[in-house]
């Protein structure tokens, strides 16, 4: 046995270091790697928005290697909250570069039929719920995915056609709904470019729907436009503005046979019609029917979704609400308060500090006599206000302040009755306008007339 | 003779106005959709309890049955058909590929009737169903002159999946118990 040398000490001292330095240099390395990995994958996960029509990707953005698979998640975002019942997608690629390895729908949803063809994939998606599904404010809808494959190295061009995308049929008031398509193209591919030099397509409203299903709701409406809605989580609050006598009665229930029946016969201002033991986060479908003088309105099927049930934090974000016309100078003024994350707030204690009253000062205790206590049902708070002309209030949700607001309390003047608009309906009122017209000027000239001769 | 223009003018204007009483106008129907003709059926006399209907021999009763002509692809004008006699009339209308309806009327009326019609009624048998929804679903993406096209945009849809998918239910019977005739 012989004892190790002073070079192989030294070889195996230095050995040992340079494993020590290797296995550092390899750690800090992998984490910069992992970190601009990611920092790249975030990069690369962009959102394309665009209301109808194409939806592309640039094809220096996609630049895949052959055989190298793609996946990318088709969503649908909003602005406003709304049930989304179809969506008819095409996808558009160069088969010469890119094969569709396959394509689902996301979860709740199925695809009823779908059409393939040289560079061209379509197909219709609904809900597997009948009712439709929530595209919630603020949040992503995913619909499904597509996985696309490169058959050759290089930028492969694709694009989505979603003209089609069908948010709800059932709204009467869907066709003017802030609606925003989006798709989120979302894998790890090698794109280039996604900076801020490269920006998603510009974003426009959504139009050209609303001359497919049901834009005849408008017209013929005696209201002019929708009853205002605010739905509580176990109850509505339905505000007609007819501002003329009528019967406005609802049939509503959880299927569109309905079932159940509401009604309000209101003899001055607006009727207003609230359904109360609703379940939570249920779509509920309806249809009223008014009866006044002149005609019978036999509305279209629509529907309202109640809210979820929600934690009692205070509320400082958002708040809805519908002021009705009841009788004389009194008034109820419907408030909803939601949350950051956009719940619905319930056990709340609002009231009304009025600073204000047709420009006149008021302190706080004066308050008390215009309005009355809040009561609750379902999420949705009455406060009953008597009084005209127009308050200043500053709104207070368990004695914190929420804000300040105008509150006019003659309703009807900016909300005018709107009788049923048809050709023959205009051409009548305009020829009164220019008979009137024509009375008017020869009143004046008898009149001028008369008094040159008098003078 | 401004005077005469003026009442002449309000006196057209009034009539005008008048047009639409005693008309039926349908609503909630998608723009291209564009109905020629609808069955009317209109029988005199209040409606009565369903369990009571098959009793009342409803032939006494019948005021007409027969394809009426629809204005302007939406107006159903009752007072050709009526005429002054004063009744109350059960009026039921069956447009094709909609389900039928029932309205009670006292006549004559000062009152224009809208009405919102579910469509879907692909098979017009009044009745908005599975079978309606499979003939839909099988000319998806058919480049052959649709059969199922009902928003009359030329093709098949989504849109029209949907109001098929939507207004499945069932349409207002005939008080005779005999089935709608098929467009």
């Amino acid at each position: 046995m012989t004892l190790p040398g002073p070079a192989q000490k030294q070889t195996a001292r230095s050995g040992r270091l340079i494993s020590d330095r290797t296995v550092l240099i390899i750690i800090v390395f992998t984490t910069l790697v992992l970190l601009l990995g990611s920092a790249v994958l975030q990069r690369i996960v962009f959102r394309a928005e665009a209301p109808t029509g194409i939806l592309g990707l640039d094809p220096n953005r996609l630049n895949l290697t052959a055989a190298q698979t793609a996946t990318f998640k088709i969503k649908l975002s909003g602005s406003e909250e709304t049930p989304v019942v179809g969506s008819q997608l095409k996808l558009v690629y160069n088969p010469e570069q890119l094969e569709v390895v396959n394509y689902l729908s996301s979860q709740g949803w199925q695809t009823v039929s779908s059409r393939s063809a040289l560079g061209e994939l379509a197909w219709v998606l609904v809900p597997e719920e009948q009712k439709g599904v929530l595209l919630k404010a603020g949040r992503d809808l995913e619909l499904g995915t597509v996985q696309v494959k490169a058959l050759k190295t290089g930028g492969g061009k694709i694009e989505f056609d979603q003209a089609l995308t069908l948010v709800t049929t059932l709204a009467l008031d869907w066709p003017s709904l802030p609606q925003r398509l989006s798709l989120t193209f979302q894998g790890a591919v090698g794109a280039v470019g996604l900076t801020s030099d490269n920006p998603p397509p510009p974003v426009e409203p959504i139009t050209g729907l609303s001359s497919e299903v049901g834009s005849a709701n408008q017209r013929l409406s005696p209201l002019g436009k929708a009853p205002k809605v605010i739905t509580g989580n176990s109850s509505a609050i339905l505000v007609f503005p007819l501002n003329r006598p009528g019967l406005v009665s609802l049939e509503y229930g959880a299927t569109p046979g309905l079932g159940r029946e509401v009604s309000a016969l209101q003899a001055e201002n607006q009727p207003v019609l609230q359904l109360v033991n609703l379940e939570a986060e249920t779509i509920y479908y309806y249809r009223y029917r008014i009866s006044e003088a002149n005609s019978t309105v036999i509305g279209p099927l629509q529907t309202i979704r109640t809210r979820s049930l929600s934690s009692d934090n205070p509320a400082k974000d958002q708040v809805k609400a519908i002021l009705a016309a009841s009788r004389g100078n009194s008034y109820d003024l419907y408030l909803q308060f939601f949350s950051p994350d956009n719940q619905l707030l319930t056990k709340l204690k609002p009231r009304l500090d009025i600073r204000k009253i047709n420009d006149l000062d008021y302190s706080p205790d004066q308050t008390k006599v215009l309005i009355g206590e809040a009561e609750e049902t379902g999420g949705i708070y009455k406060l009953p206000i008597s009084g005209s002309g127009k308050i200043t209030a500053q709104l207070m949700v368990d004695d914190s302040p929420i804000g300040w607001y105008e509150i006019s309390l003659n309703p009807l003047s900016d909300s005018q009755p709107k009788t049923p608009v048809t050709p023959t309906a205009d051409l009548g009122a305009l020829q009164q306008l220019l008979a009137a017209s024509l009375l008017i000027v020869l009143i004046l000239g008898f009149s001028f007339v008369r008094l040159a001769r008098i003078h | 003779m401004t005077a005469a223009i003026s009442f002449g003018l309000i006196f057209s204007s009034a009539k005008l106005k008048n047009l639409n009483q005693g008309e039926i106008i349908l609503g909630g129907l998608p723009e291209r959709y564009c109905p020629k003709e609808a069955q009317l059926l209109i029988v005199a006399g209040r409606p009565l309890p369903r369990h009571i209907l098959p009793s009342i021999n409803q032939e006494k009763t019948r005021v007409t049955d027969r394809s009426i002509p629809i204005a302007d692809c939406r107006r159903v004008d009752l007072r050709v058909i009526l005429g002054k006699k004063e009744a109350v009339y059960q009026v039921y209308l069956k447009l094709p590929r909609a389900l039928a309806f029932q309205l009670n009327v006292s006549w004559p009326t000062r009152k224009t009737v809208y009405y919102y019609p579910p469509l879907g009624d692909l098979d017009d048998n009044n009745l908005i169903n599975d079978q309606d929804l499979e003939l839909v679903k099988n000319e998806l993406f058919s480049t052959a002159a649709p059969t199922s096209d009902l928003d009359g945009d030329q093709q098949v849809t989504v849109l029209d999946y949907n109001l098929v998918r939507l207004n499945q239910q069932a349409g207002e019977s005939r008080p005779d118990g005999q089935p709608w005739r098929a467009k």
